[in-house]
């Protein structure tokens, strides 16, 4: 275990590293750019942070690694915040994430408060997302610690508990969710193995040899199944009519007024968005509850309380900093956004775990700070340019459609020059709008491709510690606890069917 | 005894696929030359088997196995993140026409009146996109893609002529900026 004091010169000469790194014209320019984009990206209903982020994901390649990573992030927060606007508006939440967010934004825009509406959500999430950086950062200590502590069979059971706990959070059946997974970890055989010069599945293509691509998986995943699936809804995102009156300072002021509650929603999204396959969909709604059980007014929720905007706004943007955790602590994402930032690590050579708490720091410290920024951004942007949002919302799905599906095959094309990638989004693509239909966990198949190398290289590095023997995966006590979380989790709902069906008969 | 009948589903044909690629893989892995090669395949193959067998044989395992393979588990009582739609029966949701499209020249047709439903097109119109890439190159090929899909869903000429030449634009900028061989295909 790495000393406290060590902990805190390593600590501090990162901090510092980053500063450096973020007050750079171009990297403030790219976070500028990502919140702008992640706003309009999370207004479009159908569109959201992972599919916005993915299609971007090639254009990065040009950028450095930290610069790529801090405007990936900046798309994810901002997002978070643009996903309000059409809820608010014309009650379509623009992401899964600002669902709760139409129960009472939408009656405050139609009572003639969409500004105030439109504001609050603004402060609410750049109020949460700075004091949920902020407790990332007093955290990364303990981080530290843990993260430097962990070896190769314990990045081998984390991987296998975040998939597993991936496929009971997510949607449709744990059955379900684990076939999508393990096909993921199996689609990520194809291509030389990791540890011997073999080749697997290639079929005697060159263009197979470094296995499928990720990011084209990604695409073909979340863009183009989510294409065809968006495809089956005819017209725009809405032909609701709506007055953008009210006051935008007077949203400001609620949410100031409410410094209680937009922390304790900040905190509860960024608990939640640390637990794989929980993200901002599932605190947004906690959040919301937990609003309603600790007001004093209850029965005004619905109708168009600030308090209800408040929380679920707080609530995804504190999700943000908190599905970072295993992220970049693990290689664990928590969700689809996450999963496409891993899959830019990686892209750009930075790999989660040990490197980003200890040689790449401040890196790590450069990415938290970016959304320190964004959050500022998010608010600024929020109350000056509130007027201007609501055109993104007329935009007619007919025209994203075609102009996402070009930004899909070409940025497929573009990561490796390579057609093979092409016809892997094509493949995935279908699959994934199946999936999407029959309600299989896409989630679960990404995280099991984003994985899947890093799961099998810990797993036979792991075997070649202990010459071949699994007991290596049960000796250390955090192994132990690792593989019986994993167990709970896998058998809970087979034992919970049991009793159900035992008290049914 | 209950009586198989099988009443096949797009469903159906998922699971199908997943598990002869599974099952591919998994009798494939036995002829690797290293066994350290072929361990991880085999497992993750008999892993995705053993689920889609569970699938696809659900309604005839005993009841607790059934339930535990059939019903969704959400612990948290909300959805996984960024991944479903937006609730589907929303006041916005919109299947008349946009005034906006009116204005330019937009009339969408009503569904029975086309051949395809829009699913089907896009999915057809998305893999003509695909090929026509790799045989005349994908910087020709992509204003066609976008002009012919926003002429099915008649947009108007205005938008068709400005999607084209922004996709256009798009890949030309990917081919500037990387270097993506945009350029030609395979028969040009």
């Amino acid at each position: 275990m790495i000393s406290s004091v060590a902990v805190i010169g390593l600590i501090s000469e990162a901090l510092l590293e980053a500063i450096g790194l973020i007050a750079r014209p171009e990297t403030l320019m790219w976070i500028v750019v990502g919140i702008c984009l992640g706003i309009v990206v999370g207004a479009l209903p159908g569109l959201g942070p992972p599919l916005g982020m993915a299609i971007l994901l090639p254009l990065t390649l040009p950028l450095s690694g930290t610069d790529a990573i801090i405007f990936l992030v900046s798309i994810y927060s901002g997002s978070m915040y643009g996903g309000s606007i059409a809820a608010i508006l014309v009650n379509v939440p623009g992401t899964p994430a600002s669902a709760a967010t139409t129960f009472d934004g939408y009656p405050l825009s139609k009572s003639g408060r969409a500004m105030d509406a439109l504001t609050m959500s603004a402060s609410a999430s750049a109020f949460a997302g700075l004091f949920t950086v902020v407790l990332l950062i007093l955290l990364s200590p303990v981080l530290i610690g843990v993260v430097l502590s962990f070896g190769s069979p314990e990045y081998f059971l984390v991987a296998i508990l975040g998939l597993s706990m991936i496929t009971i959070v997510s949607q449709g059946s744990i059955v379900k969710g684990f076939a999508a997974g393990a096909f993921g970890l199996l689609l990520t055989t194809i291509g030389i193995a990791p540890m011997t010069p073999e080749l697997r599945y290639t079929f005697g293509q060159t263009a197979l040899y470094d296995g499928l691509s990720f990011i084209a998986v990604m695409l073909g995943l979340f863009a183009i199944a989510e294409m065809l699936n968006l495809a089956a809804k005819p017209g725009g995102i809405t032909d609701t009519e709506f007055e953008l009156s009210g006051n935008m300072f007077s949203g400001v002021r609620s949410t100031l007024s409410r410094p209680v509650l937009v922390f304790k929603s900040g905190f509860l999204g960024m608990a939640i968005g640390a637990i794989p396959g929980s993200g901002a969909a599932v605190s947004n709604f906690v959040a919301y509850a937990e609003a309603i059980r600790s007001s004093a007014t209850p029965e005004l929720f619905g109708e168009g309380n600030a308090e209800g905007v408040i929380a679920a706004e707080a609530s995804n943007n504190g999700t943000v900093g908190g599905s970072l955790i295993p992220t970049l602590s693990f290689g664990i994402p928590g969700s689809g956004s996450t999963a496409v930032l891993l899959g830019g690590l990686l892209m750009h050579g930075l790999r989660p775990g040990p490197d980003l708490f200890s040689s790449q720091l401040a890196i790590t410290y450069s990415i938290f700070l970016a959304l320190l920024i964004g959050n500022l951004l998010i608010l600024g942007l929020g109350v000056v340019f509130v007027v201007r949002l609501s055109y993104i919302t007329r935009v007619d799905t007919n025209v994203i459609i075609p102009i996402i599906v070009v930004f899909s095959v070409v940025g497929g094309l573009a990561v490796r020059n390579n057609w093979a990638d092409v016809a892997t989004l094509l493949v995935l693509g279908v699959i994934g709008y199946y999936m999407y239909k029959h309600d299989y966990s896409i989630i679960a198949l990404v995280l099991g491709v984003v994985l899947g190398p890093i799961a099998e290289e810990n797993f036979h590095r792991s075997l070649a510690l202990s010459d071949g023997s699994f007991l290596i995966f049960v000796t250390r006590p955090i192994s132990i606890l690792l593989v019986v979380l994993t167990l709970a989790v896998l058998l809970g709902p087979l034992v919970k069917a049991y009793r159900t069906s035992g008290s049914s008969a | 005894m209950r009586l198989l009948r099988w009443e096949l589903t797009s469903e159906h044909g998922l699971l199908l696929t997943l598990f002869v690629i599974s099952a591919y893989m998994l009798v494939e892995s036995f002829s690797f030359g290293s066994r350290t090669a072929a361990l991880f395949p085999q497992l993750t193959a008999v892993a995705t088997l053993l689920c889609v067998l569970l699938l696809l044989l659900q309604n005839y395992l005993p009841e607790p196995l059934r339930l535990a393979v059939a019903e969704p588990v959400d612990i948290f009582g909300g959805t996984s993140d960024e991944e479903r739609d937006p609730p589907a029966e929303q006041p916005g949701d919109r299947t008349q026409p946009d005034p906006d499209t009116a204005t330019s020249g937009g009339d969408p047709a009503p569904a029975a009146a086309r051949p395809l439903d829009e699913t089907s097109f896009t999915l057809l119109a998305i893999v003509a996109y695909v090929g026509g890439s790799y045989l005349i190159g994908m910087l020709w090929a992509t204003p066609l893609f976008v002009a012919g899909y926003a002429a099915w869903f008649r947009l108007g000429v205005v938008r068709i002529v400005g999607l084209s030449v922004l996709s256009f634009v798009i890949v030309l900028f990917f081919l500037i900026l990387l270097n993506t061989p945009v350029l030609r295909g395979v028969l040009t």
